[in-house]
């Protein structure tokens, strides 16, 4: 994998990462039709940065094999679980660390 | 429009409901046929990274794997209403498992035993996560990005 891979991997996963705590902010609101549940700022926000995200993995994926994706994406999850922290309030409990280290401990395993 | 803080307080609201929930197999089993929706669009990515930039190749896989992001996009705004979005996305992880059975089919990659440990031991971590008790959850007013302070 080049350098050029890996920062067009880490920008990407940095863009969903944010997308996911604005996503999450726009589900949880109550709105008067189903339509609106994705016709509105947060949620189409969120999709465009997914969009913005998805250039960017596919522009990484060029000089890599297909299965490492997941691997430089895992970051995402320790990512989110401190974002998810600080801008929606969800508690990081002994269970969700414990996990997310062992996932990432999973991934690892499956990567070296 | 309502007004904001109403708003606001319907969102206590119902966070503190959702709380109460423990996680349920069947929402989890819906989150995980999600993620197996959200693999495929990695398939098509790497289908259209074949091709060359914008050629006709390059724009039907990609075309795809935006149709395929479009339905994973609305199943996943209903699903993570459900859960903590940080509960949520670690399920995300189990994609390993989904990517690697692909990666063979699809691509013919290699599959060794310890793509297989590895596998197994992100299925634990994603147990674990899953297995989380919510009751005590929202008791405590943690995370200062809230902005619930009157």
């Amino acid at each position: 994998m080049k350098a050029v891979n890996l920062i067009f991997l880490l920008l990407s996963i940095t863009v969903s990462s944010f997308s996911q705590i604005i996503l999450k902010k726009g589900a949880d609101r109550e709105y008067t039709s189903f339509i609106r549940e994705y016709l509105n700022v947060r949620v189409i926000c969120g999709y465009g940065m997914m969009f913005l995200a998805t250039v960017l993995t596919v522009l990484a994926y060029s000089g890599m094999e297909y299965k490492n994706a997941p691997v430089i994406e895992s970051l995402g999850y320790a990512i989110v679980l401190v974002l998810s922290f600080f801008f929606l309030g969800e508690p990081i409990t002994r269970r969700k660390v414990l996990g997310t280290v062992i996932i990432l401990c999973g991934i690892l395993v499956f990567y070296i | 429009m309502k007004d904001s803080r109403t708003e606001l307080q319907t969102e206590k609201a119902e966070k503190l409901k959702k709380a109460e929930k423990r996680i349920t197999w069947k929402n989890v089993l819906f989150l995980q046929l999600i993620v197996i929706v959200f693999t495929f669009s990695g398939v098509a990515a790497k289908f259209a990274s074949g091709h060359p930039f914008f050629s006709s190749g390059f724009i039907l896989f990609f075309g795809i794997q935006i149709a395929i992001l479009g339905v994973y996009a609305i199943l996943w705004q209903q699903i993570i209403k459900r859960f903590d979005l940080s509960v949520a996305y670690a399920n995300r992880a189990m994609a390993i498992l989904w990517s690697m059975l692909w990666a063979a089919v699809f691509f013919r990659e290699n599959i060794s035993v310890q793509n297989v440990i590895g596998v197994l031991i992100v299925l634990v971590g994603t147990i674990v996560i899953n297995t989380e008790r919510k009751a005590e959850h929202y008791e405590t007013d943690s995370g200062f990005g809230k902005s619930v302070k009157k």
